[in-house]
């Protein structure tokens, strides 16, 4: 019967290996080792046994189920792992095909500058001011120290829709405006907006086109302290610890007034095409407010004093972008609006 | 302002200085270079001496010369007819690169040719600054010139000339003087004096001018009498001054005034003294009155504009233009030398008006020095008896303020330095102020600063600071941020903005931005305003007719994206535009009814997504651009409904067009085109939208309160409803809400059927309710509230169960 037992493994160990479904698996387990199994068989056979044989056949037919089960689970488990394996193999795909084409927008360039702008000077401390773009003369000229008769506010420059009312020709009324509201208190402002001149449209002028008005007025506000803002702001725009450098200038609601000049961001002031080797790429102008705008907005001149800064969003976004026609922005062609 | 170094080399030193150098301090620490160039830059041209000429041979137009450039005698053949035997010319040697091209030896018609005769335009001189008499064939100068001399030497034209770019408060650097402070200043260079020998003849018995100003616009008017020019040619050195300064030369006389204005910044006018007499009376022009200008048009003039007459007829149109009665001709003898100040407002309305701006109204317009006035006319005599053998008689006749002092303005070092944010000290600021050739005397820390009339940018202590800031050098001002207790933060309108366009560009819309001033036909379509405020604002003077009202709608500029697409063969676009409107509430005169709100309009055609190889395609229509809208309304916390349209409009689509309602109010609509105006715009299957979004932009967002979650699943159920085909979506959802107001959580529709076996005006509404509650559900419970919900359908809007 040991020998009987013997031939047994041997048999269940060859069928076992050969099974290959999980059905067939169950159904060898149930052949080898369940109740109508042949171990049955030899197990009934036992009670003619001697106590002795009985025993050590015992622990045969023991060691013959461990074995067994042993090898059905092992066998289970590789049967387990190639179905897997052959579903995998089933499902696979190209992961070389395109993504799907999940539908976003962008912002248009220069709404997306002027954020940049607004975000950088709220972590300065300022204020994001709007105003109006058909604006009275008073604030547009008059408050900014352009009085009537000034060359600056001919009818040919302006788009006028009345003699005392016209289409803002700047963002500095907005200035105006603020200190009147602010009635004789510190302040310190941006304020991005469309304007307009009457300027025919071509590649490097556009009758409407975006500004960024900044001001800040206060008891000790310097000119040294212009300088220090608007280095944050080219590092804002340009991403680069780029030098600025202050030129003369005149404008009528600021002084001094200065052109600024940003070192090239493209040669980094070594001098290439885009700054005609010159190193520096003119980007704003920029002053000390002037004392009339001050008091005519009601402020004291011995007290208070401030600077201003206006630039041009379509210029900044041009030399950023590298952008050579104006009138890309208000085309919209969405090839260019995708690029932002 | 045109500045020839070779000029102002003569008023102040520069030697030493490189070009370059130039440029870049001046850019830097006092204007912008707008450029330099050279008027002759031809290398290889010299003068030349033509030996002899013969005809050709074989031609009837051109002749053969001999020329002497003094290494060599050249053989060239020339086509000009006023080339002689005897002229000293400029020839242009092998080598030479002129506009038209590089010169070299060359065979014409047989005859060997080694270089070129040259006119002054072919040496880059421009046309309008060459005598005619030289217009039609080559230069050649009047007296013998060293043979072998550059041309542009010998031409005086052989020096850079700097463009600077005057900012309008710098009416003083519009004279080679006035260029020279400045340069004095920047380069701390002393100025050289201008120094002449004038004899005025005092013995000539001659009638005393009888000048009367009869107008507060003239505040100084000198005449003097000079007898007995004789007229001709300038020499060289004047001729190329002005040429450079970019003034034609014509004849000594003219050229001398123009000199002189060029040199002081004062303008100067001759009159022919035998043509207007010895009386001379300054007053306004007479409304109406009429007068011809020296380049012969009849002008008609205002009262505002300023005469100068033989007190009778108007001879000049003071500080603008001479006139053509009392013009110096070939014939004239005597001349009566106006200087005269004029005020720069009346000058200024006057050339605009008349659109007549010359040199001289240019610098009156920004102020003229009277403190220079006598000296400029004195330097003009001087140059009149040593260029035009003229008779300075007598002393001038003058009326008016000859002299304005100085004017002065006290500045503490500390007002300066808190200004500018330095520490400049006392001495580098009196050496600054010193440089600008302005008196100083020093209190402690107080300057007193004396500033000249010349400078009459300069009126109060701040001009004094951009004075000291720009020469101290903007490059050594410290960089710092202002130190102050100001936060910042976006307004709410600012915020909602922002969301608006995070939500729009998040769903696949492009934001645009377009022009507000439109052609007045834009103004006719989609106007939603009320009927009151529809009448246009209309530009005064527009530039083009497409570009002449302010917008009342953003939908026409969108639509021209659209149809820029289209005709690109791009038919799918998406886009949207957040932007004003400009609307008129009553009267035109009062600023406050001029009024500008904020619009949001969008634009979307065709397919809206395609996921490409596997085929998917989601198309516009109605329910995507509602579906965005309402996406946008719930990020803005705002309950949306839409109903059909309410103002009909040529524009949309009368039944696929919803207007758009939020809090009660009718705030814009969204549809499809109408097919007719879609056919005719070429803008088929355009679906748009436009919200008067002002009111909701100033809306700060409220804090909603946290809804609990149930701990139970929700429970739903789905019903297939049938009903009539007018029964609106809307309705159904009101109703079961209604039917079901505690535990009900969603209705939603999923789907809509129409056809057999529903009879012709019946639909199927297919609707998923959802229950959610914190206690558990039975299924008679849930049967009930159907139940429920079925009966008040079947009341209420005459619906029933599909079987």
């Amino acid at each position: 019967m040991k020998d009987q037992l013997e031939k047994l493994t041997e048999d269940a160990f060859c069928e076992i290996e050969h099974v290959e479904t999980i059905h067939d698996l169950n159904e060898k387990k149930a052949s080898f080792l369940g109740k109508k199994s042949k171990l049955q068989e030899i197990m009934s056979k036992m009670k003619d046994l001697t106590a002795e044989a009985r025993k050590e056949l015992g622990l045969l037919a023991n060691q013959f189920k461990i074995k067994v089960e042993e090898k059905i689970e092992t066998k289970r488990k590789e049967i387990e792992d190639k179905a897997v394996l052959k579903k995998l193999e089933e499902e696979k795909i190209d992961v070389t095909l395109p993504g799907k084409k999940i539908k976003t927008g962008t912002l248009h360039p220069l709404m997306s500058i002027i954020e940049e702008l607004e975000d950088a000077f709220i972590g300065m401390g300022y204020q994001i001011k709007e105003g109006p773009e058909v604006e009275e003369d008073l604030y547009n000229f008059e408050m900014l120290n352009l009085p009537k008769g000034h060359p600056a506010r001919e009818m040919q420059d302006s788009f006028y829709i009345n003699e005392t009312t016209l289409l803002r020709t700047h963002t500095s009324p907005v200035q105006a405006h603020t200190l009147l509201e602010a009635k004789g208190k510190p302040v310190k402002i941006i304020c991005p907006g469309k304007v307009y001149r009457r300027d025919a449209d071509d590649a490097t002028h556009s009758h409407q086109f975006m500004q960024c008005e900044g001001l800040v007025v206060g008891e000790n506000v310097t000119m040294a302290d212009l300088k220090g803002t608007l280095t944050h702001l080219a590092h804002t725009i340009f991403k680069d610890e780029l030098e600025i450098r202050f030129r003369p200038s005149f404008f009528p609601f600021t002084e001094p007034s200065v052109e600024v000049d940003v070192q090239c961001f493209k040669c980094k002031g070594k001098g290439c095409s885009l700054c005609k080797g010159s190193g520096w790429i003119e980007i704003l102008g920029a002053g000390m407010v002037h004392p009339n705008v001050l008091e005519m907005a009601g402020y004291d001149r011995n007290k208070y004093q401030g600077f201003a800064f206006g630039v041009g969003i379509e210029r900044i976004a041009m030399l950023k972008y590298g952008i050579d026609d104006i009138r890309q922005f208000y085309i919209n062609d969405e090839r260019f609006l995708k690029q932002f | 302002m045109r500045v020839k170094l070779e000029w102002l080399n003569e008023l102040i030193d520069l030697t030493g200085l490189s070009i370059e150098e130039i440029v870049n301090k001046v850019s830097l620490y006092s204007i912008e270079v707008e450029g330099v160039e050279e008027l002759v830059h031809a290398s290889h041209a010299v003068i030349g001496h033509v030996l002899t000429k013969v005809p050709h041979p074989d031609s009837d137009h051109l002749n053969c010369l001999t020329v002497d450039v003094k290494d060599e005698v050249l053989n060239i053949v020339c086509g000009a007819k006023n080339v002689e035997a005897g002229q000293y010319v400029i020839v242009a040697k092998e080598g030479c690169v002129l506009d038209g091209g590089t010169i070299k030896k060359s065979k014409i018609r047989g005859v060997e040719s080694c270089g070129m005769v040259c006119s002054l335009q072919e040496l880059g001189v421009e046309k309008k600054f060459i005598d005619e008499k030289f217009s039609q064939g080559i230069y050649y100068f009047e007296d013998p010139v060293e043979i072998g001399t550059k041309a542009s030497k010998a031409l005086n034209l052989d020096d850079p000339i700097l463009t600077l770019g005057l900012t309008p408060n710098r009416g003083d650097m519009l004279s080679m003087i006035g260029v020279a402070y400045e340069f004095s200043a920047v380069f701390h260079r002393p100025l050289k004096p201008l120094t002449y020998e004038l004899v005025r003849d005092l013995k000539t018995q001659e009638p005393k001018l009888n000048i009367q100003i009869e107008t507060p616009a003239c505040s100084a008017y000198y005449g003097q009498i000079i007898r007995d020019v004789v007229l001709g040619p300038s020499p060289r050195w004047l001729s190329s001054r002005l040429i450079a300064f970019g003034i034609r030369p014509i004849n000594n006389c003219v050229d001398i005034t123009n000199y002189i204005m060029a040199l002081f910044g004062q303008p100067l006018h001759a009159f022919d003294l035998d043509k207007l007499g010895h009386t001379i009376v300054i007053r306004n022009a007479k409304e109406e009155e009429k007068f011809t200008t020296l380049d012969n048009q009849e002008r008609i003039l205002k009262a505002q504009d300023i005469v100068i007459t033989d007190g009778k007829q108007p001879q000049c149109l003071g500080g603008v233009m001479g006139g053509l009665d009392s013009e110096i001709t070939s014939s004239t003898k005597n001349i009566m030398l106006e200087a005269a100040v004029f005020d720069p407002m009346t000058i200024r309305k006057t050339a605009a008006r008349l659109n007549l701006h010359s040199e001289a109204s240019a610098r009156y317009e920004r102020n003229v020095d009277v403190n220079r006035t006598k000296f400029a006319l004195d330097y003009a005599c001087y140059l009149f008896q040593t260029l035009a053998q003229a008779h300075i008689v007598g002393e001038p006749s003058f009326v008016g303020c000859n002299h304005i002092p100085d004017r002065e303005i006290n500045v503490t070092t500390d007002q300066i330095n808190h200004r500018l944010g330095t520490h400049i000290t006392k001495d580098e600021m009196l050496h600054i102020l010193t440089a600008l050739s302005f008196k100083v005397e020093t209190e402690k820390d107080i300057l007193k600063v004396m500033v000249p009339n010349r400078r009459s940018d300069i009126t109060i202590w701040e001009d004094l600071s951009e004075e000291i800031a720009r020469l101290y050098g903007y490059d050594k001002l410290p960089s710092t941020l202002p130190i102050d207790d100001m936060k910042g933060e976006l307004t709410t309108s600012q915020k909602n903005t922002r969301k608006i366009k995070q939500v729009l560009t998040g769903l696949g819309l492009n934001e645009v931005v377009s022009y507000s001033l439109v052609h007045e036909k834009d103004n006719e379509k989609f106007n939603i305003l009320p009927s009151e405020q529809k009448e246009n604002i209309s530009l005064l003077m527009p530039l083009t007719e497409d570009h002449k009202v302010l917008r009342h709608s953003l939908l026409p500029s969108l639509l021209n994206v659209v149809q820029y697409h289209f005709s690109r063969k791009m038919k799918n676009i998406s886009i949207f535009e957040l932007g004003k409107i400009y609307y008129k509430t009553s009267s035109l005169e009062q600023m406050e009814n001029k009024k500008e709100k904020m619009y949001l309009s969008g634009a979307l055609a065709n397919q809206f997504s395609n996921t490409e190889w596997n085929g998917k395609v989601e198309t516009v229509d109605f329910y995507l651009v509602k579906g965005i809208l309402e996406n946008l309304f719930s990020a803005l916390k705002k309950q949306a409904t839409f109903l059909p349209l309410e103002h009909l409009t040529n524009e949309l689509h009368p039944k696929r067009s919803a207007s758009i309602y939020v809090d009660g109010k009718e705030i814009g609509f969204v549809g499809q085109l109408h097919p007719k105006y879609a056919l005719e715009e070429s803008l088929e299957n355009v679906y748009v939208f436009e919200i008067d979004i002002d009111s909701i932009l100033q809306e700060a967002q409220p804090i909603h309160k946290y809804q609990s979650i149930s701990k139970l699943p929700s429970v739903e159920r789905d019903l297939a409803l049938v009903m009539k085909k007018d029964v609106q979506a809307k309705e159904v959802i009101e109703c079961i809400k209604k039917a079901e107001k505690q535990t009900l959580s969603d209705v939603q529709i999923f789907d809509l059927y129409e056809g057999a076996p529903l009879k012709e005006d019946e639909k199927s509404l297919a609707v998923k309710i959802m229950f959610t509650s914190n206690e558990p559900m039975t299924e008679e419970m849930i049967q009930n509230k159907i139940k429920k919900i079925l009966k008040d359908l079947q009341f209420k809007l005459n619906i029933t169960l599909r079987s």
